[in-house]
């Protein structure tokens, strides 16, 4: 009898159509926990480096958490994980709905995709039953109808889809997979390479039930879990505003991106916040992935005016800077109707707002041709150019080809010095955040192993703002005023423990709101919760060390694939130009007059501060500052012996000098 | 005298309000002189707002951006042209 898990990996090799099943280790649980941890197994042992991330030898996995399919508070979550097109380093994307629970509800923890079909196909899977299926007739649909076809010709609209619109199918490399419609496997470029396997679906109905050992301790540590997440603060705001609503104090904080990163504020910021959105005629319903407390997802109409019969889910904090603030954009409308394109296309709205403000800065400094422009104009703030150009980019048309490739490359192919004004690292688009106000978050996004984002390690905490942050940042450095953003001194510590933490969140298929965002559920609580599900006691110590394996078995996999501490940098932008509305900043220095060295709080990531913050990292995981490779020593410590043997042959485990 | 903006975001659309306090004051006398503002009814209605601003544990206080706690607290000194922004708790995003 397994607890928890159903207890089956389920294969589908698409080149050979063939379909097979594994048990899930029972030691793997034990080490990596299960969802993200364990794809991150599969993944190392499935594919050698250098493989081509949209060719047959990519691995696409999908892993549910191992308390999801329970009532644990959030534990509907579910990982995807493969080799980045985008970056072409290891990839996790996390996304929340229904569909994983579905899918473990028809037995399985796991779904690896190998090979490539010849023409489209989708998988059904009911229960124990799996079938390739013909999807030629779904080609070229959107998210949203081949879901509604789908769910036709099953004969049963519950069953959970995940689904890659013209974006994963036209191989934009930041295509996103979504499930349960509006749920986004979003960064990274996950629904390319589901594009290039030519896999449209997956549609999963399932009846079966999970098991755990001990009901009532288990029982137990849900009710502390939910009592404590209910008693922040925050938990109230999140149901009421969303991810929205961090909207106006980001923006108060000079940390919300706007104008392509030359800005951390914008004036009427609060229009497009959280706030304003409930009180608006657009908010329709508030929705919760599988088993939330929470329910911090919305749903929007637009039923008058340009984009009357516009619906979708969202839009989220993430989404409203990218497609709006980034753009230059505070009208709501828009920030919708593009949100709603991105969502039926099946694209990433951080990385696609992204490359609409390079292209919005290119513009204005005059690198594109006539020919390019097909008389598009180009103007900060300007909607109907927005919305415009994610059509544009989810079929690849005109301009839209060159953004469909990521801004890197679409920087190297245009040049003009657009290099600089490209906001990536890796090759991946930075996420949301002004790391020039934020250095805990810039040394986070520097190193996370899939490039410059916040679900790697989100160290809200370090804003000092709310108590159980401060509290938080005390139990890790062992001094609140280490809550503080302008602050590089002891990054390092806050940045590994939310590393350790985040793995943990995530193969337990819990969502990272309800501990490094809101600050309910401590790593104890997890344990409780864990060690009463799978009935075996794993104490909150073992917890994060087994979330340190898995994150350094995805560097372990970056390694072999090339990546050194040279990688581990942010958008040259943030490494050279000083923060415009910081520099009001004048304002900032003044405020921290006497307190420390105001140098410490130029609002620029330069070179020098980064460096001392990776070095003081590299050393607190004990890895080689020179490389940033892991020590045989760290391997061994963590129990990742497995990988020795692979690193040690390309001469990458490094000598202790 | 020092001058002061203050931004209350007591509902979507926050309140504006600048300040003439006297010098050495601190973001504790300023939240103490926005409380008698709006019980006069300088900023429109007030009992939602007083609520808000009486709810000091559940404030994000901002000044210049920074969190006060990351300087003195309530006790930090404001100075001429000092912007204090004044949110509930959001977090996530």
């Amino acid at each position: 009898m397994r607890f928890a898990i159903a207890g089956k990996i389920l294969h589908v090799d698409l080149s050979k159509r063939k379909i097979w099943t594994e048990s899930v280790p029972e030691e793997w649980i034990h080490k990596f926990i299960g969802s993200r941890g364990v794809n991150a197994k599969i993944l190392w042992d499935s594919m050698g480096s250098g493989i081509d991330p949209l060719g047959p030898e990519n691995t696409l996995i999908f892993g549910t958490g191992t308390l999801s399919g329970t009532f644990a508070p959030t534990s509907g979550r579910t990982t995807v994980t493969c080799k980045s097109p985008t970056t072409h380093l290891y990839l996790k994307t996390n996304v929340g709905g229904h569909w994983g629970t579905e899918l473990k509800f028809a037995g399985y923890d796991y779904l690896v995709v190998h090979g490539a079909a010849i023409t489209p196909v989708y998988l059904w899977i009911d229960d124990g039953k799996v079938e390739i299926r013909d999807a030629r007739h779904l080609w070229g649909k959107d998210v949203r109808e081949t879901t509604s076809l789908l769910h036709e010709e099953i004969g049963d609209p519950a069953t959970q889809v995940a689904v890659i619109g013209q974006g994963g199918e036209n191989l934009v490399y930041f295509a996103a997979i979504m499930v349960s419609v509006y749920n986004a496997a979003a960064r990274g470029g996950a629904g390319a390479v589901m594009g290039s396997k030519r896999l449209k679906a997956v549609a999963v109905r399932g009846h079966g039930s999970v098991k755990v050992a001990d009901g009532k301790e288990f029982y137990r540590s849900c009710h502390v879990a939910i009592k404590n997440s209910y008693e922040d603060a925050t938990a109230k705001f999140a149901h009421l505003y969303g991810t929205a609503g961090s909207v106006p104090m980001v923006n108060e904080a000079r940390a919300f991106p706007a104008y392509n990163f030359r800005r951390g504020y914008i004036e009427g910021a609060e229009k497009i916040g959280g706030p304003y959105l409930a009180e608006s005629k657009y908010l329709k319903r508030r929705l919760g992935c599988n088993a939330c407390i929470f329910c911090c997802h919305r749903y929007c109409e637009i039923k008058e005016g340009k984009y009357a019969g516009c619906y979708t889910g969202g839009p989220e904090y993430e989404t409203i800077s990218a497609l709006g603030a980034g753009c230059g954009s505070i009208d709501l409308e828009v920030v919708i109707k593009a949100n709603e394109l991105c969502n039926i296309y099946g694209l990433d709205t951080i990385s696609a707002g992204n490359l609409i403000q390079w292209a919005m800065e290119g513009y204005e400094k005059k690198i594109f041709t006539e020919q390019q422009l097909e008389g598009l104009r180009l103007e900060w703030g300007n909607g109907e150019v927005i919305v415009e150009m994610v059509r544009r980019i989810a079929h690849r048309q005109g301009l839209g080809n060159i953004l469909a490739d990521g801004v890197k490359r679409a920087a190297e192919k245009i040049g003009c010095g657009s290099e600089k004004w490209a906001i990536q690292a890796k090759g991946l688009e930075q996420s949301r955040v002004e790391t020039r106000a934020a250095f805990g978050y810039a040394l986070a996004f520097a190193v996370n192993p899939r490039g410059p984002d916040h679900l790697h390690s989100e160290t809200i905490a370090e804003f000092g703002t709310r108590p159980g942050g401060r509290r938080l940042i005390k139990k890790i450095t062992g001094d609140e005023k280490y809550a503080n953003p302008r602050l590089i001194e002891k990054r390092a510590d806050i940045v590994r423990w939310h590393e350790d933490c985040f793995a943990a969140t995530d193969s337990l298929g819990l969502c990272a709101f309800i501990n490094t965002s809101r600050f309910g559920v401590d790593p104890q609580q997890m344990a409780d919760m864990f060690s009463a599900a799978i009935g075996k006691r794993v104490t909150e110590e073992e917890l994060m060390e087994a979330g340190r394996r898995i994150l350094t078995l995805e560097k372990c996999f970056n390694v072999r694939e090339g990546a050194t501490r040279a990688d581990d940098v942010l958008p040259w932008r943030l490494m050279n130009e000083p923060l415009e509305s910081l520099a009001r900043g004048q304002d900032v220095m003044k405020a921290v007059e006497g307190k420390t060295n105001p140098e410490d709080f130029t609002p620029i990531n330069s070179p020098a501060m980064l460096n001392r913050m990776l070095d003081e990292y590299y050393e607190l995981h004990n890895w080689d500052k020179q490389t940033s490779w892991p020590y045989r020593e760290t391997l061994e410590k963590l129990d990742l012996k497995e990988v020795i043997p692979e690193l040690e042959s390309k001469g990458k485990i490094p000598r202790k000098k | 005298m020092i001058h002061v903006k203050a931004k209350i975001f007591s509902q979507a659309i926050p309140d504006y309000s600048e300040i003439d306090l006297d010098e050495g004051s601190s973001v504790e006398t300023l939240l103490v002189r926005i409380r008698e503002w709006v019980a006069l009814g300088n900023l429109g209605s007030g009992g939602h707002k007083m609520a808000f601003l009486n709810n000091t544990g559940g404030l994000v206080v901002l000044l210049n951006g920074m969190s006060i706690y990351t300087l003195s607290g309530w006790e930090t000194p404001l100075r001429d042209g000092d912007e204090v922004s004044l949110l509930p708790m959001f977090a996530g995003g």
